[in-house]
């Protein structure tokens, strides 16, 4: 983290400057707990259309929290409770008969270790599309070749789709997790640091897959790594201790923060 | 407040909302629960409450089964040493004696053998043969209780009663308080044939047991030990034990479950005799042989209910006896969960 | 040395000999009996085994109908009791979590799993048995069916509680119900040590015999008709290892030779290729 004393230098090669779009989420007076514990205090803010956003803060400052917040995966542990709004088109997704599969389709997510099923390369992306639409083989096929396309891992998989996703190595893992998510066309990604268990050169593959597929899908990345944010985010928030500190674009946010917890942390003095 | 669901009705088993900075409670089934989920939850919770209710039904059916035996004989029932088909006399005294004596013998003899197997493999064998060794070990249980009927029948007891009761007669026999025990006849077949098997067969059930537990112990704890010089023995007798100790014991528990409810392995053995002896060297009977050798010879209904109520004696005693065992064994796995 | 230290080595030294000396007690056993099997069983081996059925005294004879009503009743209770089995063990692993009943069931359920054999024999006949009014190969595989069901409930709950939580937030983020994570995601990736679980049970019942002597019962003669008394193995050779007639203990030895090959050939498979340890 030392080396990111002047980040917007490391951006320079950054993508253009989209001008945010539209609100698509709104996160209103968010709460998590886990158990008694709160880990999310009052978190309000938005999150732009079509475009990429970045949370950054420590480690355990609540940012995966609040992205398991979006799509309500941490449903699956009784313990764990969320309260406020999170508006997803006028709609309050936390409320419990928003229905959880339609939810889950307008909302994919990736997590921070690669999880591909224990299926073939083509039924990992085949099998979640089946259970929204009935698609004829061919109709199935090209979708799983445009989903293989859009997360650049059609070349290296198009000779063996009928091979275990598990013998892919773990960058081809993660993207094979990126086609599977993009398949079912949903309008939002949550990213839960996507990169963090890979190489270099994976890393960079999915940033620009990311960066391809931006005006398409609208991308919440949590990441530990500054320079990432800073090279893939047209947005950031700043988290610390289960309270948003700062949101703002990159000029803002790793140049002239307002906050001086945010200037300490993306300068490198903690973290 | 927007409520939070969950994923399926079934996981809804107590309010776990304890201490939560809210008063409402948890909705049961979420609106949005997918009549699929709902089903699927449904048909797992009802296979499993089946293991309940199974094992419930089988105390009950035994329970209704003996009812006659009981209601005729009370307290007689398990007191009586009569057990008489013919005047339809049943005292169960001469087989649940022949299952504790019996499953002690097994005891004397299963639980320091796997005491040592599980010291062995913790602290003596080199890493490539406790695999091997662990597998032989196993084995030996998976070996079906039949087998070891009749390798007692054709092979032990021959054994015994040429080499080993004949010695026990001349060197036990006169001794004072222990001799009555090793008096009588060298036929091979009774009490102490049918312990010792049962002890061998015991051996893998307790020493499996103790070896994981072993392992259970944290590796930081043995190091420093280790580190402060002491002995492999000093370190299984310091830590290993004083640590495991309730696991152990549950060990043992578990084996001694398995030993009292044994049937093929001890009916070839111990002779279906009804008549009492102190000698270990005399034929006697089981609760779980007496089932096995008369079952399907009962020729009326108050035999008939003896003998279930002899499987509802076995079956409460083995139940208590398992219960502990486990009860020991939980303990040792929330230590190891917070300690390690 | 110092003589302290030469003392602890010394009761060291005694007590680890001693710890090997168990291990190689009950190693000593082990081979005893199954050199007395395999000895006895070889030399009654015969190709006839399983052709002939099961003679009357003093004639020559095989056991094919009892392999055949051992292997009938073995499968109606992988049959019955697998489903049922692998259901509980999804309950317990992915439904009940933090709930007190699960703990409950997993504490009776490996009761159940070392209950005597004999009992659950009883149960059955008191429940099938005598309601229908004789012994059946139903009543025989039920009664394994209980025996094996408590085998898979604990293989699967702890198979299924090994796969990660990533794997079901990754199905579950995709929008999929809950049962289709479990049955197409989760049981996937579980499938290896839930079937590892199944054959153990089945090596487990393949060998019992206290079950089946007042259920299935026997039957001298070939029958596929499982609401009659069914021949199988393990009783075969309890009835003529306990009879007076050579011919019969010589086939009675043969049948333990062929019970004994399958079940530990099973759970050495299962173990070398599966690496999972036996559940009690």
């Amino acid at each position: 983290m030392m080396d990111m004393s002047n980040p917007a230098v490391a951006s320079a090669a950054a993508p253009r400057a989209v001008a945010a779009g539209p609100t698509k989420i709104g996160i209103d007076n968010l709460e998590f707990f886990y158990g008694k514990n709160r880990a999310l205090h009052g978190v309000t803010f938005d999150i732009p259309s079509g475009a990429i956003t970045a949370i950054i803060g420590p480690s355990g400052c609540g940012k995966s929290t609040l992205l398991r917040t979006i799509n309500r995966i941490f449903e699956l542990y009784p313990e764990q409770r969320a309260t406020g709004a999170i508006m997803l088109d006028g709609r309050n997704v936390l409320d419990r008969n928003y229905n959880l599969s339609d939810l889950r389709s307008r909302v994919g997510m990736v997590f921070q270790k690669p999880t591909p099923f224990a299926l073939s390369i083509f039924d990992n992306i085949a099998f979640p599309l089946k259970h929204y639409e009935r698609l004829t083989r061919a109709e199935a096929h090209e979708r799983v070749e445009t989903s293989l396309r859009q997360a650049a891992l059609w070349d290296e998989v198009k000779d063996k789709l009928n091979v275990s996703a598990l013998s892919l190595s773990g960058g081809q893992q993660q993207r094979l997790c990126i086609a599977r998510t993009l398949a079912v066309q949903p309008e939002i990604v949550l990213l839960d640091e996507p990169t963090s268990a890979l190489d270099p050169i994976s890393t960079a593959k999915i940033e620009e897959l990311l960066l391809e597929q931006c005006e398409n899908f609208t991308f919440v990345i949590v990441t530990h790594n500054l320079q990432q944010a800073a090279r893939l985010a047209h947005r950031t928030a700043f988290m610390l201790n289960g309270e948003l500190v700062e949101v703002g674009d990159r000029e803002r946010m790793f140049v002239n923060p307002r906050d001086s917890r945010t200037r300490d942390y993306v300068t490198g003095r903690f973290g | 407040m927007p409520a939070v669901d969950i994923e399926t009705a079934a996981a809804v088993a107590g309010d776990r909302g304890t201490g939560a900075p809210t008063l409402r409670r948890r909705p049961v089934a979420g609106a949005s629960t997918p009549p699929g989920d709902r089903l699927f939850g449904w048909l797992t919770a009802s296979a499993a409450y089946f293991v309940l209710i199974l094992l419930l039904g089988i105390a009950v059916s035994m329970a209704y089964g003996g009812r006659l035996a009981f209601e005729t004989f009370g307290w007689q029932f398990i007191t009586g040493r009569d057990w008489d088909a013919v005047a339809r006399k049943f005292g169960a005294f001469i087989p649940i004696y022949g299952t504790l004596v019996s499953s002690a013998i097994a005891m004397l003899i299963a639980i320091p053998t796997s005491l040592g197997i599980a010291i062995f493999l913790a602290e003596v064998a080199p890493r490539w043969l406790r695999g091997p060794i662990g597998i032989a070990v196993e084995l030996l249980a998976a070996i079906p209780s039949i087998i070891y009927g009749m390798w007692g029948l054709f092979v032990f007891a021959p054994v015994m009663a040429k080499y080993v009761e004949p010695w026990l007669n001349d060197h036990l026999g006169p001794l004072p308080i222990l001799g009555p025990l090793f008096t009588g006849p060298p036929i091979g077949i009774g009490m102490l044939t049918a312990g010792i098997i049962l002890g061998i067969m015991t051996i893998p059930f307790i020493a499996s047991v103790m070896r994981d537990v072993f392992q259970a112990v944290p590796p930081t704890l043995r190091e420093s030990a280790f580190a402060l010089g002491a002995t492999p023995w000093e370190v299984v007798r310091k830590v290993t034990l004083p640590y495991t100790s309730s696991a152990v014991v549950g060990a043992t528990f578990l084996g001694l479950g398995r030993a009292l409810g044994e049937t093929m392995a001890v009916t070839f053995v111990l002779g279906n005799a009804h008549d009492f002896s102190k000698s270990l060297l005399m034929p006697g009977n089981s609760i779980a042989a007496a089932i096995a050798n008369e079952f399907t010879e009962a020729d009326s209904d108050i035999y008939l209910s003896s003998l279930i109520a002899l499987g509802f004696v076995l079956f409460v005693v083995t139940f208590i006896v398992l219960a502990l065992a486990k009860l020991m064994l939980v303990r040792i796995g929330r230590n190891a969960g917070t300690k390690g | 040395m110092n003589p302290i230290v030469r003392n602890r080595q010394i009761v060291n030294g005694i007590v680890l000999v001693t710890a090997t000396a168990a291990t190689l007690f009950s190693l000593f056993w082990l081979v005893w009996i199954l050199w007395t099997t395999v000895s006895q069983g070889a030399a009654a081996f015969a190709p006839s085994l399983f052709t002939k059925m099961t003679p009357p005294p003093g004639e020559t004879g095989g056991l094919l109908n009892a392999f055949f009503g051992s292997a009938v009743m073995i499968l109606l209770a992988v049959v019955i009791g697998t489903p049922i089995g692998v259901m509980a063990g999804t309950y317990l692993a992915e439904f009940s979590r933090g709930s007190r009943v699960a703990g409950v069931i997993r504490f009776i359920n490996d009761i159940l799993l070392s209950a005597p054999s004999i009992v659950i024999g009883l149960f059955v006949y008191e429940l099938v048995v005598r309601q229908v009014g004789h012994f059946s190969g139903y009543a025989g595989g039920l009664a394994l069916a209980i025996i094996l069901l408590p085998v898979v409930v604990r293989t699967s709950d702890e198979a299924l509680r090994l796969v990660p939580n990533q794997v079901r937030e990754a199905a579950l983020a995709l929008g999929l119900p809950r049962w289709k994570v479990t049955t197409k995601v989760v049981y996937r990736a579980g499938s290896t040590a839930i079937i590892t679980g199944i054959l153990l049970a089945v090596a487990r019942i393949s060998g019992e015999t206290a079950p089946l002597l007042f259920t299935a019962l026997n039957n001298q003669y070939w029958t596929a008709n499982l609401a009659t008394p069914m021949a199988n193995v393990p009783v075969v050779i309890f009835q003529y290892a306990m009879s007076p007639y050579d011919s019969w203990h010589a086939l009675a030895w043969a049948g333990a030779l062929v019970v004994t090959a399958f079940v530990l050939t099973l759970s050495i498979v299962v173990r070398l290729f599966f690496r999972q340890r036996t559940p009690r």
